[in-house]
């Protein structure tokens, strides 16, 4: 075990743990070329519902994927979630059961040898042991559970904690191991007789890092201030975006695979067909776009799934130019390109001076302070318009103050339409478990119809 | 133009780099699924849920269950693809196996539940599931009055069943499913202005074993099928305009079944009609895009397009977990709500409108002999006539509607709705759902020829709010046309619908017949992996073509 190594919680698999199965496997491989795979995954929650803890879990998983590279260029696949001596004698004869049946190549890159990784920024496992254990979570359990009776409000909510380990060890000498956790709280406040409804949550690696005590105050007061809302006519609005709402938002942006760009498939496609938009304004001049193994609100892999390292942070956007999109080993060597992998999330952030709620509040002189949005579903790939609903806590905003609740409204929107219509920014904070992002002043959000949904 | 043949002379040749196998028959390895994959004792995993339920009880649970699964899966596909006018070179991919196991526990302690889950199955790890859930619930203790009460009606005693199939597709050489699909490619990789595509068999089978406290011990052998394919096609008009199409191949059977549904005399005429309605498509729109016309108009919808909205729309919404508000911090909840409010007076729908709800539809994805609680498979009513009449339950949720069943005299029991193998806890999810055909009825044809001006719909995708309430569903390139006078006319781009669940449903006026159903999948259980070899995600729901009044038609082809 390396000094950086974590305690893990009983039931993951450890750096030696993947290392001796992976001995187990090439020794009976005796010299065939190949990639074993050690995923391991173990999650404690507890559930609420209707004021009541609805149920108390814990479940593990484990699995092993073995690809077998043949001379001819071929790659076999199994997968087993046995791990005993048994079980991996039978992965290995599947999969090279599998190899006997392929005669064509399948273009995939060749093995990689040994890789130096950058030392991953540091998690703090023992913090998330804590909440691992019903016990460690039921008082925060019963605080949200006081805090939305007293308030005479019915809550649901849900506080989890997930640990997971991956290891990519290959013939040729590669060996890379990584190990995370996860703790997330969130809330749901909703009156008794369902008109009004109130959400918050907080996630983070480090559990020491989540607000529980401003999950609950936030999603009870949502709730009560939303009591009575009032229909609004849809149209096009200045809004106020929570960073949650961003998060949701967003999430048609994550496509960064150039191979599919270059087909026409996402809204990185360029005309004539085989072309795509790097180089390209494509957001605000003041956004950026990373993915940063070091960000310390959201840390990213510091290796891909083939054990290739992320050296350092990828740069989606800078100042609203599309700078990099997804090369995989295959397509960056046909595109003579080099290879950029997707470590998955990122941080949207704003160049130059932020402003606060309360001043982005008194500048609008009519306009929605939205919460977080729901079901967001894309309708046009090709230009990243999605729909969905407000959810969970939208007031109007009059002169320079919120003024009262209103009802849920649809909107038809595309990040790349909003992310041009930028009028303000916020810090940005920890919005959803893969996404940082700041709150957002915005003109012309477009609502196109009203909903009755709460 | 590249055949079958030619792709041989090339590999011999050595003509390109990503040859066509040569022939699959003469591989030294005609391996079956069955022998490359680990066996599945059955007897032990009986003797593990025996074993765990001792234990649960023996730590103090007033109620246990436990489920024990094993699963195999196949994954076998070949993909075509073309750059530039290039030949379309068909390249099987490598066969996906799969091997799983799991193990679940849920206890009742006082009215209050623990759940303990493993994907390692070994006598250990089932006995440590079962002392852990029962001492979660004990630590679970209520802190209201209120606390869990069964719904009678669980099984009890040792029973089997098996899915109903003519031929395991383990048994059959991977090598000759190889075969099938490249034979049956042929034909439809032929035509000009195909682009790219795939087509894939994926295979499950699964035994899962179910023991109660109640004294049930339940095995169930299931065989899943869910085979498919697309083409994509890219043609250029004499204008030089291009277009695109994309068809999938339709009317392959998915669910219950065995090797029987990718018949070798039916495989290569499907591929090629989906194969043609790619290239038609393309060539459609090669000259006509037409982009939609914002309004309100009447919209007929395909069999396969009423079945993706009656699950996504009413389905759902009667899911009695969501309408009590147990999932109001994840998904969300329900309009069709308070339940016994809605329960004989809801009009949710047209009279038209008759919903069905069950488990027992032979070779149905979400067919089974008892649901993941151990209660027996059943058909139940939701929607009557239009008005809602039952909902989505569980044995724990059955008990919130005793009123609504005590009134029409029915036992007060769950209509086998859960779901849950290996190490996922039982939940609600959709079952196989039937909308009633009307008889008789219209067939698309005739509900085409009778509509003035409006729109043909195939193929829906979207969404709705989190009660399920507020929709709008979007359709891909190629799946909506203009109707004038009675007539399809040129394909439209940019479209969408906009609705209210129950307006929606009450303004649907004209019902297609029995003929005209058609049966797909949809996703029923959104916590599993689609290649999971414990699970099959999936429900079968069988819509039939409608018109629809007055339907909001946006445009979502906006650039700013």
């Amino acid at each position: 075990m390396r000094a950086s190594d974590p305690i893990l919680p009983l039931g993951l698999l450890t750096r030696e743990a993947c290392l001796a199965l992976a001995a187990q496997v090439f020794r009976l491989l005796s010299g065939e070329s190949a990639t074993l795979r050690c995923s391991s995954f173990s999650r404690g929650a507890t559930e609420v519902a209707r004021g009541m803890t609805e149920m108390v879990s814990e479940s593990r998983r484990q699995t092993l994927s073995l690809a077998i590279n043949t001379p001819r260029g071929c790659t076999a696949w199994a997968t087993t979630t046995r791990l005993d001596e048994a079980g991996v004698e039978q992965l290995v004869g599947e999969a090279r059961a599998a190899a006997r049946q392929l005669r064509t190549p399948d273009g995939r890159e060749r093995l990689s040898g040994p890789r130096r990784y950058p030392t991953p920024p540091e998690q703090c496992f023992d913090s998330a042991l804590v909440p691992m254990s019903p016990e460690g979570r039921s008082p925060v359990i019963a605080a949200a559970q006081d805090a939305v009776q007293r308030a005479g409000l019915i809550g649901a909510a849900d506080l989890s904690v997930e640990f997971d380990t991956f290891a990519v060890i290959n013939s040729a000498g590669l060996s890379a191991y990584r190990a995370g956790s996860y703790v997330e709280c969130s809330l749901t406040a909703r009156t008794k007789d369902g008109k009004g409804s109130g959400w918050a949550r907080s996630g983070f690696e480090d559990w020491r890092r989540v607000e529980t005590e401003a999950v609950i105050h936030r999603a009870v007061d949502l709730a009560q201030r939303a009591a009575k809302p009032v229909a609004v006519e849809p149209g096009r609005y200045t809004v106020i975006l929570e960073p949650a709402a961003v998060a949701d938002l967003v999430q048609p942006m994550f496509q960064w695979a150039a191979r599919l760009a270059d087909r026409g498939y996402t809204p990185y496609a360029r005309e004539p067909r085989g072309n795509n938009k790097l180089g390209l304004q494509m957001l605000d001049s003041r956004l950026h776009l990373v993915a940063d193994p070091w960000d310390p609100d959201k840390p990213t892999p510091v290796f891909d799934y083939n054990g290739i390292p992320i050296p350092s942070k990828v740069t989606w956007f800078e100042h609203g130019v599309l700078r990099n999109l997804e090369y995989d080993l295959g397509y960056a060597r046909e595109k003579g390109k080099l290879p950029v992998s997707d470590p998955t999330g990122g941080r949207l952030y704003g160049e130059g001076p932020t402003t606060s709620l309360d001043d982005m509040i008194k500048s609008v002189r009519r306009g929605l302070w939205v919460n977080r949005l729901s079901n967001a579903t894309l309708m046009n790939g090709r230009t990243g318009l999605a729909t969905g609903t407000t959810r969970d806590g939208t007031f109007l905003i009059e002169n320079g103050r919120i003024t009262k609740a209103v009802k849920n409204l649809r909107f038809t929107e595309s990040p790349f339409f909003v992310l041009n219509k930028l009028e303000a920014f916020g810090e940005p904070v920890r919005a959803s478990r893969t996404i940082v992002a700041p709150r957002l002043l915005v003109r012309d959000f477009d609502f196109t119809s009203l909903t009755d949904a709460v | 133009m590249t055949t079958r043949r030619t792709f041989l002379t090339q590999a011999a040749a050595g003509a390109v780099a990503l040859s066509f196998p040569t022939s699959l028959r003469r591989l030294r390895s005609s391996l079956t699924a069955a022998e490359c994959l680990p066996a599945i004792d059955e007897e032990e995993l009986r003797t593990f849920a025996v074993a765990a339920v001792a234990t649960a009880r023996a730590a103090g649970a007033t109620y246990a269950d436990v489920r024990v699964s094993a699963g195999q899966f196949l994954g076998i596909s070949t993909g075509w693809s073309t750059q530039s006018g290039s030949p379309l070179l068909p390249i099987m991919s490598p066969p996906g196996l799969r091997f799983g196991t799991g193990v679940g526990v849920r206890a009742l302690v006082d009215g209050a539940w623990g759940f303990s889950g493993s994907d390692i199955v070994t006598a250990a790890t089932v006995e440590a599931c079962a002392r852990a859930a029962v001492g979660f619930a004990r630590g679970n203790r209520r802190r209201s009055e209120a606390s869990v009460v069964l719904a009678r009606g669980g099984a009890s005693g040792r029973a089997e069943w098996a899915t109903p199939i003519a031929r395991d597709p383990f048994t059959v050489s991977i090598a000759e499913q190889g075969e099938l699909q490249l034979d049956a490619i042929a034909g439809a990789l032929r035509l000009k202005g195909l682009e790219s595509g795939s087509v894939g068999f994926n295979w499950r089978r699964r035994i899962q074993v179910f023991a109660s406290t109640e004294g049930a011990l339940l095995t169930q052998r299931f065989v899943h099928a869910l085979p498919g394919g697309v083409f994509i096609a890219r043609t250029r008009s004499s204008s030089g305009a291009w277009g695109s199409g994309s068809a999938q191949v339709d009317e392959l059977q998915s669910g219950g079944y065995g090797w029987e549904a990718v018949h070798a005399s039916t495989l290569p005429r499907l591929l090629h009609a989906a194969a043609e309605r790619a290239v038609d498509e393309a060539r459609r729109w090669a000259v006509e895009p037409k982009s939609a016309e914002v309004g309100r108009y009447d919209v007929v919808l395909s069999a396969a397009a009423v079945g993706a909205l009656v699950g996504e729309t009413l389905g759902e919404a009667l899911d009695l977990e969501r309408a009590l508000g147990f999932r109001a911090n994840r998904q969300g909840t329900s309009f069709a709500a308070p339940p016994l409010d809605m329960l004989g007076q809801y009009h949710v729908a047209s009279p038209l409108v008759t919903l069905r709800a069950d488990r027992t539809t032979r070779d149905g994805a979400a067919t089974v002999a008892w649901d993941d609680e151990g209660t027996p498979a059943m058909s139940t009513t939701l929607i009557e006539r239009g008005v809602i009449t039952d909902y989505l339950t569980s044995r724990e949720t059955a008990p919130e509607l005793a009123p609504w069943y005590g009134r029409r005299r029915q036992s007060v029991r769950s209509n086998a709705a859960c779901r849950g193998a290996g190490p996922l806890a039982p939940v609600v999810c959709l079952p196989n759902l039937t909308l009633e055909a009307a008889r008789p009825g219209p067939s698309v044809e005739e509900l085409i020829a009778t509509t003035a001006r409006g729109f043909y719909v195939e193929q829906v995708g979207g969404g709705g709010d989190q009660q399920l309430f507020s929709n709008q569903f979007g359709v891909g390139p190629g799946a909506v046309r203009e109707i004038r006078r009675g007539k399809l006319g040129a394909p439209v781009n940019d479209f969408a619908v906009q609705f209210l669940t129950p307006t929606f449903w009450r303004n649907l006026e004209a019902l297609g017949s029995e003929t005209g159903a058609r049966a797909g999948l949809a996703l029923a259980d959104s916590r599993v992996d689609a290649a999971d070899p414990l699970h099959f995600p999936y429900s079968t729901i069988r819509g039939v073509p409608a018109r629809f009044r007055q339907v909001n038609v946006l445009n979502v082809g906006r650039t700013a």
